[in-house]
């Protein structure tokens, strides 16, 4: 895993959440809503500019039962995906 | 004829003045140039509208925003439900007027003209100043949020300048993608017209231009008129006529103009027209004459509806034309306009005429011709048939949506025409069918089904069955297993004679069912059990869980009572569940009853009230999409329609399968080529503002439109759900 500094969230984006644990990304600009199931639900939770993906990665092994060997690559990819689609990024520091 | 029962938008003068004077204005002194109409009359007239299930107007003028009473006319449509689009001129759009646009939240788009990427091409003909100010107008709409898109016309004096236009709209402002058209025959324009056409040496470097952009751009420049159109359309002919194909679809007829069926105009003074462009029409008057009057029973209106059916060959002109079967003879109001006459070819657009003028067309660069035929496959792939088999029916189901006779063996009634169904089979082979879908009424009853079958299997189509079971015998269990990727789903509305005989309407046919399934099951199906829920079993749906999977069923499906035809009684007797009994039912099968079982369970709700984790997780019975856009169907009587609602809602019938090409229904019905451009981005009411409109597709467009009257009305229950508050706001976007 690149340490590629500490993902977070588009504050605009909202995570509403359902009885069955997935939930729903809503871009209030865009209009569009994500589906997400929990195991996105708990990342997307640790978004917050504090931890890094190793540390979300260490955090999810805790917590879930049976995480397969290549989590860490999913892990990388889901992120990605995030920030392709705007919904997240990573903090920057002006220079 | 194939048309609208109401018009699907009605284009609107609000006023006849503009605070501009183009050299090409299409409208000053032409038959339209009147008096404006009073506010209070047109806002009489959107009440008109909005009982008659109109939804859509596009303001334009003149200029629509000359009027000081614009906005008074937008807030009283916008009040009515009717959405709208605007196309202006940009100069007069201030700040407060894009805010109050925005506002209302009906605007579909509002259309800025600009000719030019620096003010000497703009405002050669449009007049000093105005370059600044339809820019601001532009970029004030976007601050705003107003989707807006530019119109850029051809002419003399931008002609050279088309490069630098499509870098400014696109790449410095960041338009999503522009328009274009060209001077035409119209208004000013006609006396003006050595000043401002294109010769045809200008028409061909404009072509050229355009393509050039088109390959970079892609489909962010589109047209349907002028050189861009022109030049994709006849590159299609010369396609074509070198692929030997010996007409292109609608070719060979004054097929040019759709408008006819889709859509209405009035001018400024109220007076009702086909077409703005044809403001002499007149059809009548609104406030005076009944607007569905005039749209069904106009003569003149129907005269012009029927230009469709005149060929080119009946024209001297055209007789000789090489082109003739792949041309429509395009725009009737240019036709008008030139000839004097819109039942005739207009030669404006005549490609023979504008090759013997020198004109050159430039040639198409593979990527674009490769991008038009996936695109056509894409969209208009034709994946399965429903074949509507039988007019009557050996059940009498107190629920069922399309109605079909009662048919005992005393009395039948009906059938679609073996022949028929081969030819249409042929057809729809050549347009990538691949599966066919047998229902009625009752498929199995149909006289020639082990032809039907044995047609099916040879021609290796895939079929899926939907049947009450009760004819099933052994042998035709055996006939459809030979089919390929066959599927079969029985009715049981039941665990019990007395409650699936109360739905059914029949004596036996609870015992004659399942003797069905089992030789479905026998024949080595695993088939799918499909029970309509309502009042008088939902009590039965555990019990007939375990039936079916005693009966060695593979799934289960649970269909609300849908309020068409028979089912409308149900709904309005009480027979039928609440949307609050259904919500609260639809849960318990997908959360706990899914739990206790082997079976597939799928509850047909629409996809809002579905659980993410059914619809996407592992253990889930997946996201079923209704395959609208690439489904046809044909009716017992031979009739092309969207599907079995053509039983019941002539509007939805495309065309006959005895006397009308498949290709022309599939590719040219005015019905699916709306649905295919406005699916589901125009979907009205909470469909509009649900987040899994573009899974769910409205739930069903065919129920849709029986209850609203309108392609994009909103489903029955989600309306219902939302007005009692349940319909669940994680799934709403706004």
């Amino acid at each position: 895993m690149s340490h590629r500094g500490k993902p977070i969230v588009n504050p605009q984006v909202i995570l509403r959440e359902e009885f069955d644990d997935w939930a729903i990304l809503f871009d209030p600009v865009s209009c569009m809503g994500y589906g997400l199931n929990p195991v996105g639900v708990f990342i997307w939770k640790r978004l917050d500019g504090r931890h890094s993906e190793e540390e979300i990665l260490l955090d999810l092994k805790s917590h879930c039962e049976n995480v397969p060997g290549d989590a860490g690559i999913h892990l990388v990819e889901f992120i990605d995906d995030l920030v392709r689609r705007g919904l997240a990024g990573y903090e920057v520091t002006l220079t | 004829m194939d048309f609208l029962r109401s018009p699907e938008s009605i284009d609107i003068a609000v006023t006849g003045r503009c605070n501009l004077k183009c050299a090409y204005c299409s409208h000053f002194t032409s038959e339209g140039d009147v008096e404006d109409l009073p506010a209070d009359e047109w806002c009489r007239f959107f009440e008109e509208l909005e009982r008659r299930g109109v939804g859509h107007v596009c303001f334009q003028g003149g200029e629509p925003f000359f009027r000081d009473d614009f906005p008074g006319l937008v807030r009283c449509a916008s009040a009515r439900g009717i959405r709208f689009s605007i196309l202006s001129n940009g100069t007069l759009i201030s700040d407060e007027l894009a805010a109050f646009i925005s506002s209302t939240g009906s605007c579909d788009s509002v259309q800025v003209s600009i000719d030019g990427s620096i003010p000497t091409t703009h405002e050669s003909f449009r007049g000093r100043g105005t370059f600044r100010r339809a820019l601001d107008g532009l970029m004030t709409l976007l601050t705003h949020g107003v989707p807006a898109s530019v119109r850029v016309t051809i002419h003399k004096r931008n002609v050279e300048d088309l490069e630098n236009i499509a870098a400014l709209l696109l790449e410095e402002i960041g338009l999503p993608g522009f328009s274009t058209n060209s001077a035409s025959h119209f208004g000013l324009c006609r006396k003006n017209a050595d000043q401002v056409q294109l010769t045809v040496e200008e028409r061909s470097l404009a072509m050229r231009t355009l393509i050039k952009l088109k390959e970079r751009y892609g489909d962010r420049i589109s047209a349907s008129a002028g050189p861009l159109a022109e030049a994709m359309t006849w590159s299609e002919m010369e396609s074509a006529m070198r692929r030997g194909e010996r007409t292109l679809a609608c070719g060979g007829y004054l097929t040019g103009c759709g408008g006819p069926m889709q859509s209405l105009a009035v001018r400024a003074d109220g007076v009702i027209v086909p077409c703005l462009q044809l403001p002499h029409m007149e059809l009548g008057r609104i406030n005076k004459d009944d607007l569905i009057d005039v749209w069904r029973n106009s003569s003149e209106l129907n005269r012009l509806r029927r230009r469709v059916e005149i060929p080119l060959r009946s024209f001297a002109f055209c007789r000789d034309c090489d082109y003739v079967d792949y041309c429509t003879g395009n725009c009737p109001a240019a036709a008008h306009t030139i000839e004097r006459d819109a039942w005739r070819p207009s030669p404006d657009a005549c490609y023979r005429l504008f090759k013997q003028s020198g004109g050159e067309l430039p040639d198409l660069p593979p990527t674009l011709i490769i991008a038009k035929a996936k695109g056509d496959q894409l969209e208009y792939s034709l994946d399965q048939i429903y074949f509507y088999l039988t007019r009557g029916c050996n059940l009498h189901c107190r629920h069922c949506w399309i109605e079909p006779q009662f048919q005992t063996g005393a009395r039948t009634y009906p059938s679609l025409d073996f022949d028929l169904f081969v030819s249409v089979l042929d057809q729809a082979q050549a347009l990538g069918l691949s599966g066919v879908k047998l229902t009625g009424g009752e498929p199995l009853i149909h006289p020639r089904i082990d032809n039907i079958l044995d047609e099916i299997q040879r021609r290796e189509l895939g079929l899926t069955i939907e049947t009450n079971g009760v004819a099933c015998t052994a042998d035709l269990a055996r006939r459809i297993r030979a089919c390929k990727d066959a599927s079969v789903s029985v009715s049981l509305d039941g665990a019990d004679a007395e409650t699936h005989e109360w739905m059914r309407g029949v004596a036996g046919s609870f015992e004659a069912a399942i003797t069905g399934v089992r030789n479905l099951v026998d024949a080595g199906f695993k088939p799918q059990i499909i029970m309509t829920v309502c009042r008088q079993n939902k009590h039965d749906i555990e019990s007939l869980v375990r039936l079916a999977e005693a009966l060695g069923a593979g799934s289960v499906k649970f269909n609300l009572v849908q309020p068409t035809a028979r089912g409308q009684k149900m709904h309005d007797g009480g027979e039928a569940l609440s949307v609050e009994e259904l919500v609260s039912l639809g849960r318990w099968v997908e959360v706990e009853l899914s739990l206790s079982t082997t079976l597939e369970l799928f509850f047909d709700h629409p996809a809002a009230f579905r659980p993410l984790s059914r619809l996407f997780g592992p253990a889930g019975s997946g996201c079923y999409r209704c395959g609208i856009f690439g489904i046809l169907g044909v009716l017992g009587d031979g009739s092309y329609a969207l599907c079995g609602i053509g039983e019941t809602v002539p509007e939805l019938v495309f065309g006959h399968a005895a006397h009308d090409r498949l290709e022309d229904v599939w590719r040219n019905s005015p019905v699916l080529n709306e649905l295919r451009k406005g699916l589901p981005a125009k979907l009205e009411g909470v469909c509009g503002r649900c987040l899994m409109k573009h899974l769910c597709l409205g739930a069903c467009v065919a129920s849709n439109y029986q209850r609203g009257g309108r392609l994009w009305s909103a489903y029955w229950y989600c309306e219902e759900a939302l007005a009692s508050g349940l319909f669940p706001k994680t799934r709403l976007s706004t």
